[in-house]
């Protein structure tokens, strides 16, 4: 364990330079504070009731529908646009130009009028233009074969098959959820403020949550077109494990790099809440009968998580043979999850997190007020007075961990990050095959802190930073993350993001599983497909079904 | 047309570095330009923009030495894109949704911007993530 304290001094956190590499990002697991659990805590406490207030389909379940809530005060609508697709077009790409169907969350309940302007952009997604008033906007195909099989099996009658269910896990996948002002959509901060949006990613989670709502309603709509009296609705534990899937490639990954505030606040919070339960001296016998609960769960979410990527696949046998071997945790021992933590570091790097995550799950009262601390709305600083004599002394406290990587080699810098004209998607390059390295994105942090020590070598230790900068203004970029780092031991990546070995997808998975995802399904090093807000309340059972849906495993339903 | 002022912001940081502007300078006068921006009266996106590459690298010099003597305002950002808006010729206005930016300002804005993009080829296309995937499952 490293010297990191939390604000709590008590509490001793793991060291970044654990927590922050790569490996050990793209192993990350959905916790308590993963951004879909708070957004769904937040509506609990708000008693939330979402109305449908709109339904014009057709058999086909094509046409218009809304949904409508008030959350914190404020009240919020979900449009959705179902459209008929020809399969040549239906691509988790980026770069696709037609879905299934589009969504946007809006600012209040929409007129008409909203919806006949909406209906001429939102299918047309980055194409289209929008207002103030909508706060998120997504897409989403179905998946097919998933889609196909319930609406026929709810036709007949019959309940689907629970396995497919398990084995897709969503009706449909979101290709892409974007907020914050894009394409003309509101600034986060027109809502950053309003009680259950505050959070990071809140409109979103809540935009997503509601897509899958519709989802369901779809799929009903059409098999009772189908099948009329004859036709059945699913039952909700099958429903509830109908999660919404999303694609997700290269583009979510510099977020990551670009927002070095923000991710220090994520990852402060759950290493915070890891540290607070490592502390917890000895547990109650209800403790320990949930935890027993939760592990048991674990394993058979472990067991049921089955991909054709061959790397994640060796990395779950690994977990789940490492799972079957433990030993029954000593929970009556005097800090019983320090010791269940400091076992699982003999373990792989999967199950450390997965340990991890469980520790957290039972202890909501004690840690939930941490998600308070994961958005970034401070004011942001940057001391240009500082000397170079202090900019020296942050690198050498900061940023050791970029000493190790020899930039000189070819394959350090193998790779380089760009923006493709074409729809504006974000890939990685290979710099000494391919053209564009002069237009690289500023991921090379490594690189970038080396380059300013090489500069800095020609000025005095008194020299101010902002004349460095005057004479060298291409390290500002550096100079304003390591003093933002500097206050913030979670805000780098601490790997060489252009080496050749480097593996996006981890970049992805960390941020994926803060937003809650789970059943990583990687396609390459580059994407992965996942399930969010699998096993999670449906609109009609908030009250009743409740918080406790981390890691859910297959329905157990009665047959007839 | 109105604009978000996060998608002015980004996009003339595009645009700058399109022009050859360093990143982390850019980074400041797109925040500028989009708090110049907000509102019904000014156009932020041609401010900066007639402004070139050195004459905003010395602004932001000459800034930040200034407030650097004063030792309460030195390490916010608030303060010098504040002053950096002013030197500039203009006054920002709390965040609003910018209703001023000229088509032409616009319009220079994204041609600088695709100045930053790596045009298409067949093998980045295949490189790029999903490519050769059955998304029909």
């Amino acid at each position: 364990m490293s010297a990191i304290t939390s604000s709590d001094s008590r509490l001793e956190l793991r060291s970044p330079d654990t927590v922050m590499r790569l490996e050990r990002l793209g192993s990350a697991f959905p916790t308590r504070l993963s951004f879909g659990r708070s957004m769904i805590r937040h509506l609990i406490a708000d008693n939330v009731e979402v109305r449908r207030t709109r339904w014009t389909m057709d058999a086909n379940g094509f046409g218009r529908a809304t949904y409508t809530l008030e959350l914190g005060g404020f009240t919020y609508s979900l449009i959705a646009f179902s459209n008929a697709l020809d399969e040549a077009n239906r691509s988790d790409r980026v770069i696709a130009e037609a879905w299934d169907a589009s969504f946007a969350l809006f600012d209040g309940v929409p007129e008409e009028a909203d919806l006949d302007r909406l209906e001429a952009n939102l299918p047309r997604q980055e194409a289209g233009r929008y207002s103030e008033k909508e706060l998120v906007i997504s897409r989403s195909n179905k998946s097919v074969r998933l889609f196909k099989h319930v609406a026929h099996a709810l036709a007949e009658g019959q309940q689907p098959d629970v396995d497919m269910v398990d084995s897709i896990g969503y009706l449909m996948r979101t290709t892409a959820v974007y907020g914050n002002g894009k394409f003309g959509i509101a600034d986060r901060f027109v809502f950053s403020d309003r009680p259950g949006l505050s959070g990071p990613f809140a409109a979103e989670m809540l935009t997503v949550w509601l897509i899958r709502n519709f989802t369901h309603d779809l799929v009903e709509h059409v098999a009772a077109a189908l099948g009329g009296d004859k036709a059945v609705r699913l039952d909700p534990a099958i429903k509830r494990h109908m999660g919404i899937g999303n694609s997700t490639g290269l583009g979510m990954a510099p977020f990551l790099i670009y927002h070095p505030e923000l991710i220090h606040n994520w990852l402060n919070a759950r290493e915070t809440a890891i540290a607070q339960v490592r502390s917890i001296p000895s547990l109650t016998s209800a403790q320990i009968a949930r935890l027993q609960t939760l592990l048991e769960r674990a394993k058979t979410h472990v067991s049921q998580w089955h991909v054709p990527d061959a790397i994640q696949t060796e990395r779950l046998d690994v977990l789940r043979a490492e799972l079957a071997a433990m030993d029954e945790p000593d929970w009556h021992a005097d800090y019983p999850l320090q010791r269940l933590i400091d076992w699982s570091l003999s373990q792989s790097v999967e199950c450390q997190e997965l340990v991890a995550a469980l520790c957290l799950e039972p202890f909501g009262s004690l840690l939930d007020s941490l998600t308070d601390t994961m958005a970034f709305n401070a004011p942001k600083t940057f001391d240009a007075a500082q000397t170079v004599a202090q900019i020296r002394a942050q690198v050498a406290a900061h940023y050791r961990w970029c000493e190790g990587f020899d930039l000189g080699k070819q394959e350090s810098q193998q790779r380089f990050w760009y923006v493709s004209e074409a729809k504006l998607e974000p890939r990685l390059g290979d710099r000494y095959e391919e053209d564009g390295a002069d237009k690289e994105q500023p991921l090379d942090i490594a690189r970038q802190v080396q380059a300013l020590m090489g500069s800095l070598q020609g000025f005095d230790d008194a020299t101010k930073l902002t004349d460095v900068l005057a004479r060298h203004p291409e390290h500002r970029n550096i100079a304003k993350r390591i003093q933002a780092a500097a206050q913030r031991p979670f805000a780098e990546v601490r790997d060489n993001l252009i080496d050749q070995s480097m593996r996006p997808i981890d970049l992805l998975r960390c941020k994926l599983a803060f937003f809650g995802a789970v059943k990583f399904d990687p396609k390459s090093d580059l994407w992965t497909r996942i399930t969010l807000f699998q096993g999670a309340p449906l609109v009609s059972e908030l009250q009743t079904f409740g918080d406790d849906w981390w890691l859910a495993t297959k329905p157990v339903v009665a047959t007839a | 047309m109105n604009f978000s002022l996060n998608e002015v912001h980004m996009t003339l940081r595009k645009a700058l570095c399109g022009r050859g502007l360093a990143f982390g300078v850019a980074d400041d006068f797109g925040a500028v330009g989009a708090r110049l921006s907000s509102g019904q009266a000014n156009d932020g996106v041609g401010t900066v923009l007639r402004h070139d590459n050195d004459a905003l690298i010395a602004l932001l010099h000459r800034v930040e030495t200034a407030l650097s003597l004063n030792p309460t305002s030195a390490s916010f950002v608030e303060p010098l894109e504040q002053t950096l808006a002013e030197h500039l010729g203009g006054t920002p206005f709390p965040r609003e949704r910018a209703c001023a930016i000229s088509e032409q300002s616009w319009h220079q804005a994204l041609e600088l911007s695709q100045l930053t993009y790596v045009p298409e080829t067949e093998a980045s296309r295949l490189g790029g993530a999903g490519a050769g995937t059955n998304d029909n499952d």
